[in-house]
């Protein structure tokens, strides 16, 4: 990952922020849609890892906040979920800077992991979701797209700066 | 952080238990737009292929096979004027309520929810057409849902299959009655509390019966797939699969007039039926391209 002491990639966070909405709204059929990685999730933690001295929880916490009012979620779910998620990555972003492609891709497994476990179990105050291994598909699907991810990130980010 | 975790948790507590965040849930809908239309580009690109890629003869063919489906079904309405007929006969001579005629709109599905555990789509008809949340939302095949959150040109269905959505039921063969649960499952409703003893076989038909006073009486829900008696549990496991296309179907008719009149239901046998407000009558023909 590229050391961040250049400004802020805006445009190629705004575009970037706008795939991952654009792949999470695609459509997948039954089953398969347990596998779909949160690619908002994911696009932002790699902002906020790469750009530590802009970005914050906060901009997590808002890119939730947006991804809650956009598909009409309970306000405030994904809010929790993401920032939390990214306040424990934000602890280990040391280690996680300097770790290898393999151990990226098993870090976002844990990430997603986390996240998912805190998605569900806010959902669980209102709803009855039917709990199984399948909340965890994400974070697998999330470990096998994450070189992909991260490679595309970064080529994006070289072309806009 | 710790500020913003518990920001979260009220925004979640209030969202959840009160209803006062509600307006918030339009804000940001235009700019949902978009990415909701993208949501439906393999449909519209598979449905494009179907429109364009088709040679004159193939549909030349399916044109006369319409006309001639369109002239038996006008064959089989004509007997049903009759047939309604009789039946409102029959029901004023049993003191019953008038059979309620509903009226329909034609509406088009331009927004699938991301969501795994959520069953809800979008469709293309809002407060502009008259739309209110409660209204059944059916395709051709049967019940698919009902509208949940309405916006200016577009509103939210709930489907029946989603784990939070339940509705009343018949069975068409005895009239016995029931409870129809979601499952989260496209393929999949579950019936409700019923008793090993209860006469119910695989294949039967269950038809919505307008209980709830949500949905309109006699659309097809389901027919039942498989019936699981285990002798440790109180009730029996039936498993029903939906008669509509829930995850398939792109033009939808939504219902109305239904709730209106059940509304109005003691009142109806001394007043004449309360009219509905007339919605702006559409076409199959203007629904694409939208």
């Amino acid at each position: 990952m590229p050391r961040g002491n250049s400004p802020l990639p805006l445009t190629a966070m705004g575009l970037s922020l706008i795939a991952a909405l654009f792949l999470y709204s695609l459509p997948l059929h039954g089953g398969l849609a347990f596998w779909r990685p949160p690619f908002v999730l994911l696009v932002t933690i790699y902002w906020l890892i790469v750009q530590p001295q802009h970005l914050g929880i906060t901009f997590v916490w808002l890119i939730g906040l947006l991804l809650d009012l956009l598909y009409g979620n309970v306000i405030g779910q994904n809010a929790l979920a993401m920032s939390v998620t990214a306040y424990l990555l934000k602890t280990q972003q040391y280690h996680v800077r300097h770790l290898s492609l393999p151990f990226q891709c098993l870090a976002a497994l844990f990430i997603v992991m986390i996240y998912q476990t805190l998605w569900v179990s806010t959902r669980l105050i209102s709803e009855d979701i039917v709990l199984g291994w399948r909340v965890f598909y994400p974070a697998l699907s999330s470990a096998l797209i994450w070189p992909l991810l991260a490679g595309s990130l970064y080529k994006l980010q070289r072309l806009f700066s | 952080m710790l500020i913003l975790a518990l920001a979260a948790l009220t925004l979640i507590a209030l969202d959840s238990f009160t209803s006062w965040l509600r307006p918030t849930h339009g804000w940001l809908e235009p700019l949902a737009q978009p990415f909701q239309w993208a949501s439906t580009l393999p449909m519209r690109w598979r449905e494009w292929n179907d429109e364009s890629l088709e040679s004159r003869a193939v549909i030349i063919a399916n044109n006369d096979k319409l006309e001639a489906e369109i002239l038996v079904y006008k064959a089989q309405l004509q007997r049903m004027a009759e047939l309604s007929a009789q039946n409102q006969q029959l029901k004023s001579l049993l003191n019953g309520a008038e059979l309620v005629n509903n009226r329909v709109l034609v509406a088009e599905l331009v927004g699938i929810s991301p969501d795994p555990f959520h069953h809800v789509i979008t469709i293309n008809r809002g407060v502009s057409d008259n739309i209110s949340a409660g209204l059944a939302v059916i395709d051709g095949e049967g019940l698919m849902g009902q509208v949940v959150e309405v916006f200016d040109n577009h509103s939210r269905v709930l489907l029946i299959t989603d784990s939070r959505h339940a509705l009343p039921v018949y069975n068409l063969r005895n009239n016995a009655r029931g409870i129809i649960e979601g499952s989260g499952d496209f393929q999949r409703l579950r019936l409700r509390h019923v008793s090993p003893t209860q006469d119910i076989q695989v294949g039967d038909t269950l038809l919505s019966s307008g209980l709830g006073q949500r949905f309109p009486s006699g659309y097809p829900v389901g027919t039942v797939s498989a019936i699981d008696k285990d002798p440790g549990q109180a009730f029996v496991e039936v498993s029903v699969t939906p008669a509509a296309k829930v995850d398939r179907s792109q033009r939808l008719l939504v219902i109305f007039s239904a709730v209106a009149a059940l509304d109005h239901y003691p009142q109806s046998e001394q007043s004449p039926a309360p009219q509905s407000p007339a919605p702006p009558s559409s076409t199959p023909s203007d629904a694409p391209g939208q």
